[in-house]
């Protein structure tokens, strides 16, 4: 059966409509402290990853094929571009700089959540900081502006970064 | 019946000499319009009832950047002599969603198979479209020096908005957060009007050759009200869940 909506019903289901959200947003947040938000313990990385040393762990080969896309970093407010298009700033910048320059550096693109989370250099708060959302955030925002580098999840509380064409990181003044 | 007080104005003065008076009110849920007449009883500046008015005015003030402008006064609290519908009110509300109970379990069910917050996040919303038909809807949690929050998730949009931003505190959402109480906009026009004007300075910065950093919130462009639930547990407001709806979206199907 269907029951076609006529123009004046379009107000008709407003307030059962708040509270059922509010009863099903009640339910979302009591669960997104059991998976580990705002302040919860992070999982532990499975068994056999790590924060094993750079020199340990497989080299990957280096993205050489394609032309090269230029990632701007930019140090007073932590915003990123990628050559002119805005990316990101803050918290989730400092963390794709990082990831970046160890990738560049080291050949790394595995990393756990647990080694960012300890890195000096990202001056993350030590609770409550949050860090799963935020990568959540800079995963969305490269798949959404880029084709050329990914954040990937790769089990519990682990990341790889894909680079598909050569990256030159300028950090800006 | 309580009518806000933000202006000494003429209606005020004629009321406290004459102290009655008729309003037609609209009912939300069905546009049924029926009016009132009224007696003035007394003016309240403080208590229960003056907080939930101010808190109201307050977001819809300062969502539209009028926040030094509204002051709520005090609120007049009306004795209703007598109540009338203006045409015939519609017969009784038909419950259409008998299924309601069933939805909310299977809800909570699919909520709890995720183990990862960025799976819990996606499945939430897409649940909030199969299931209850809310086809757009977005999350924004706080940051972590607590004073913004910013957009994780969203769902039913062209531009997803994540990573958009709004100060605690201020606007719609940014009130929600701070008070934690669920806000409503029924105002579109204004809302369509500010979300342009935002609209409109980014393009400007953006040709002026600057570097934008800003990302637009989803979607206000056409929603029809926006609904702001606040994510709360274990006694924190973690952030907020968005519902904008949109003109004529069928509300509930059988």
């Amino acid at each position: 059966m269907c029951c076609c909506l006529q123009s004046d019903e379009a107000g008709r289901f407003l307030a059962r409509d708040e509270s059922r959200l509010q009863l099903l947003a009640r339910h979302l947040a009591v669960s997104m402290i059991a998976v580990g938000f705002a302040g919860g313990m992070e999982p532990a990385a499975a068994p056999g990853s790590s924060s094993v040393p750079a020199a340990a762990q497989h080299a990957p080969a280096m993205a050489t094929d394609g032309a090269g896309i230029t990632v701007r970093y930019f140090p007073s407010d932590d915003s990123v571009f990628i050559d002119d298009a805005y990316l990101i700033k803050g918290v989730p910048g400092r963390i794709l700089q990082k990831l970046l320059q160890l990738y560049l550096e080291q050949h790394r693109q595995e990393f756990t959540n647990k080694e960012i989370r300890h890195d000096p250099s990202l001056k993350l708060p030590e609770f409550q900081d949050n860090l799963e959302a935020r990568l959540i955030l800079l995963r969305r925002r490269l798949e959404e502006r880029t084709d050329v580098v990914r954040l990937d999840h790769v089990g519990r509380g682990r990341l790889r970064l894909s680079v598909g064409r050569p990256v030159r990181l300028k950090v800006e003044a | 019946m309580a009518l806000s007080v933000q202006f000494f104005n003429k209606t005020r003065r004629n009321i406290l000499e004459n102290p009655r008076a008729q309003v037609i009110v609209v009912a939300p849920e069905t546009t049924d319009q029926y009016r009132m007449e009224l007696e003035f009883e007394r003016t309240e500046t403080a208590g229960a009832l003056f907080e939930r008015v101010r808190v109201k005015l307050d977001a819809i003030a300062s969502q539209s950047g009028m926040q030094d402008v509204f002051r709520l006064r005090g609120i007049d609290v009306y004795r209703v002599i007598i109540c009338r519908p203006i045409v015939r009110p519609q017969g009784a509300r038909v419950d259409a969603d008998t299924n309601a109970l069933a939805a909310v379990t299977q809800f909570m069910g699919r909520l709890g198979a995720c183990g990862d917050l960025d799976t819990l996040l996606a499945t939430a919303l897409e649940q909030l479209n199969a299931l209850f038909g809310h086809a757009q809807s977005f999350i924004m949690v706080r940051d972590e020096s607590g004073k913004r929050l910013y957009t994780v998730a969203s769902h039913g949009f062209a531009e997803s908005g994540v990573g958009s931003e709004v100060v605690i505190g201020e606007g719609l959402i940014g009130t929600a957060a701070a008070r934690g109480i669920p806000l409503r906009t029924t105002n579109f026009a204004r809302e369509r009007v500010l979300s342009r004007a935002v609209r409109e300075e980014l393009t400007r910065i953006g040709d002026a050759g600057r570097l934008a950093r800003e990302i637009p919130l989803p979607g206000l462009a056409n929603a029809k009200s926006q609904l702001a639930i606040p994510l709360e547990a274990r006694g924190e407001v973690l952030g907020v869940l968005l519902s904008p709806e949109r003109r004529g979206r069928p509300l509930s199907r059988t």
